[in-house]
């Protein structure tokens, strides 16, 4: 709370009491009282009716005395208005019946600029634009920088990690019974209770997390014997295969899946990526979902490919391969060799950034100005040239001397 | 002196008025739109072109398919990036007097998408003439906002658009 503005009405019978109680606002003449024009930003003493604004610090640092003169006044004449601070609700009658005043408050038209200088002395910007996203932190979603990677062999050495962890714990619980133990009988206490052993609580609710498991489906034990080596890894979790190659053998395992008898993988169903900021030796994960039409089945094959690296274009492969992997270029940023059309196919050709990538923006962006290339991509002059080039027309413009 | 108030014979069978008020009424009574939505606000502007709201009341139920052929052009959806250019490529096919309403939160401020791809309102694109709130507005938004196109072309004067479009030029 702070006060903005105290006036006098009429109607002051020259007691003196409110120059008492605070006389650096407060000054009494012979016939009335008035605001001194040293705590009031326009510097006028001789109108107590005018509603002009005090100083900030004054309306601060004497908001309890002045207070204290306004219910102090025998008459009440004097009357002020307060602003709250943005979180209290609006006070519903400040001084007296001052109703035009409440309303004025409630529209917010007798606020001082409640927003507080920014350090370097400059105004916050007061439009509702947003051109600068780091000029609105509070607007930004904070995204995890990164998930864990679905992995069976993670898996396993996250439960051996905590397999350790519960029976350290256990061997100090122990550790420290014994020397209680040892101490109580020392002093001829009774024994202390002996530990026991704590049991993981029952996860009561369906919510469970799928633990991946190892491979046992014949197909993928299949596909594993057909890759060989180039299998890193291969598991089962919520029913779904899962296949992980080395990056260089994508091709080769999508051929294995695609002509092989046993496998059949008729079509690839979708192609994408995930990715992966802190991931170590990687920085995206590339999956392709294949479907078996004949045999209804499905297999996620899936490399980790870190930042730069070309992977082999699957196009020669599964041609549907062709958009999904533009799609992948488009929104992650990662080119694939022997593509046909590497180009983007959502956002405009000469967009910048990838934009599904963790460190893209989420917001703002959007407030840019617009600029319009008249010929996107050059493909007018491209086929202006080649008219012209039919014609036997040379249109290219000779550099100067 | 009370005769002449009285409309004279001749004023029975004629009315006087300016040039620019019967050109303004002959345009606001068939303003042309354009045939093309961008997303879901389309629908809402098929429904009042259709029989239940039927925009042909008002002059304005002949969706062209050219822009060679449109008076209006109502923005009905949200404006990409990508689709921006298109935008004022057919804005700048439209034959003048040509007009611009932006319909819904999308292309009037971006609505919901303060993204990389969404440009924040049509009118950093072409100039808008009405702006129809709402996410979709009904069809009776589309209207009303229809209405007052035709109120400010009603209002609007030869002279000002002169100046406007050659005067800026110098």
């Amino acid at each position: 709370m702070a006060i903005t503005k105290v006036w006098i009405e009429d109607g002051c019978i020259v007691c003196n009491a409110c120059e008492a109680e605070c006389p650096d606002v407060f000054h009494v003449l012979a016939e009335t009282c008035v605001i001194r024009g040293e705590s009031r930003q326009d510097g006028v003493e001789d109108t107590n009716h005018a509603k002009n604004p005090l100083k900030v610090e004054i309306g601060t640092s004497l908001e309890a005395a002045i207070k204290a003169a306004a219910e102090g006044c025998p008459v009440t004449v004097i009357k002020f208005e307060a602003i709250a601070s943005a979180a209290a609700p609006a006070p519903a009658a400040k001084s007296g019946e001052d109703v035009e005043s409440a309303v004025d408050h409630a529209l917010g038209m007798d606020s001082a600029p409640a927003v507080a200088p920014a350090e370097d002395g400059s105004l916050p910007a007061t439009t509702g634009y947003v051109w600068d996203i780091k000029a609105a932190p509070n607007r930004q979603i904070v995204l995890p920088k990164s998930a864990p990677l679905p992995s069976y062999k993670a898996f396993v050495a996250e439960q051996e990690a905590a397999k350790v962890a519960d029976e350290a714990k256990w061997q100090k619980q122990l550790a420290d019974f014994e020397t209680a133990k040892a101490k109580a009988v020392e002093e001829g206490k009774p024994e202390p209770k002996a530990p026991v052993r704590a049991v993981p609580a029952k996860n009561e609710t369906d919510l469970v997390f799928p633990a991946p498991t190892e491979a046992q489906a014949p197909e993928l034990k299949h596909l594993m014997e057909l890759l060989g080596d180039k299998v890193e890894e291969a598991f089962e979790q919520a029913g779904e295969m899962t296949c992980q190659v080395k990056k260089e053998a994508i091709l080769e395992a999508l051929r294995f899946c695609r002509d092989d008898q046993a496998l059949k993988f008729e079509m690839l169903a979708d192609e994408t990526a995930t990715h992966y900021p802190l991931g170590q030796g990687y920085a995206f994960s590339l999956v392709y979902h294949l479907t078996s039409v004949s045999r209804s089945r499905r297999l996620r094959l899936r490399i980790l490919v870190p930042e730069g690296f070309e992977p082999e274009s699957a196009e020669q492969v599964y041609p549907t391969a062709n958009w999904l992997e533009r799609e992948i270029w488009d929104m992650f940023g990662i080119r694939f060799q022997n593509h046909t059309d590497m180009v983007r196919i959502l956002c405009p050709e000469d967009w910048e950034g990838h934009a599904l990538r963790k460190d893209y923006p989420t917001l703002g962006l959007g407030q840019r100005e617009i600029s319009f290339r008249e010929d996107r991509g050059g493909m007018l002059m491209k086929i202006a040239m080649e008219a012209a080039g039919n014609l036997g027309i040379n249109l290219k413009v000779p550099k100067a001397e | 002196m009370s005769h002449l108030n009285q409309p004279t014979a001749l004023e029975h069978v004629l009315i006087t008025t300016k040039v620019e008020k019967v050109i303004n009424w002959a345009r606001a009574s068939s303003v042309w739109p354009m045939t093309f939505g961008l997303a879901c606000c389309a629908i809402e502007m098929m429904a009042a072109g259709a029989s239940k709201f039927d925009m042909d009341r008002f002059g304005a139920g002949i969706f062209r398919a050219t822009p060679r052929q449109a008076d209006l052009m109502i923005v009905a959806g949200t404006v990409t990036y990508k689709m921006a250019p298109v935008i004022k490529q057919l804005y700048d096919q439209m034959p003048e007097p040509k007009w611009v309403i932006a319909m819904g939160s999308c292309a009037t401020a971006g609505g919901p998408f303060d993204s990389y791809h969404t440009i924040q309102g049509v009118d950093k694109v072409v100039p808008v003439d009405v702006y129809i709130p709402g996410c979709p507005p009904r069809p009776e938004g589309l209207l009303y906002g229809f209405l007052k196109l035709q109120d400010k072309i009603m209002t609007s004067s030869m002279a000002d658009r002169y100046a406007e479009i050659f005067e800026a030029v110098g």
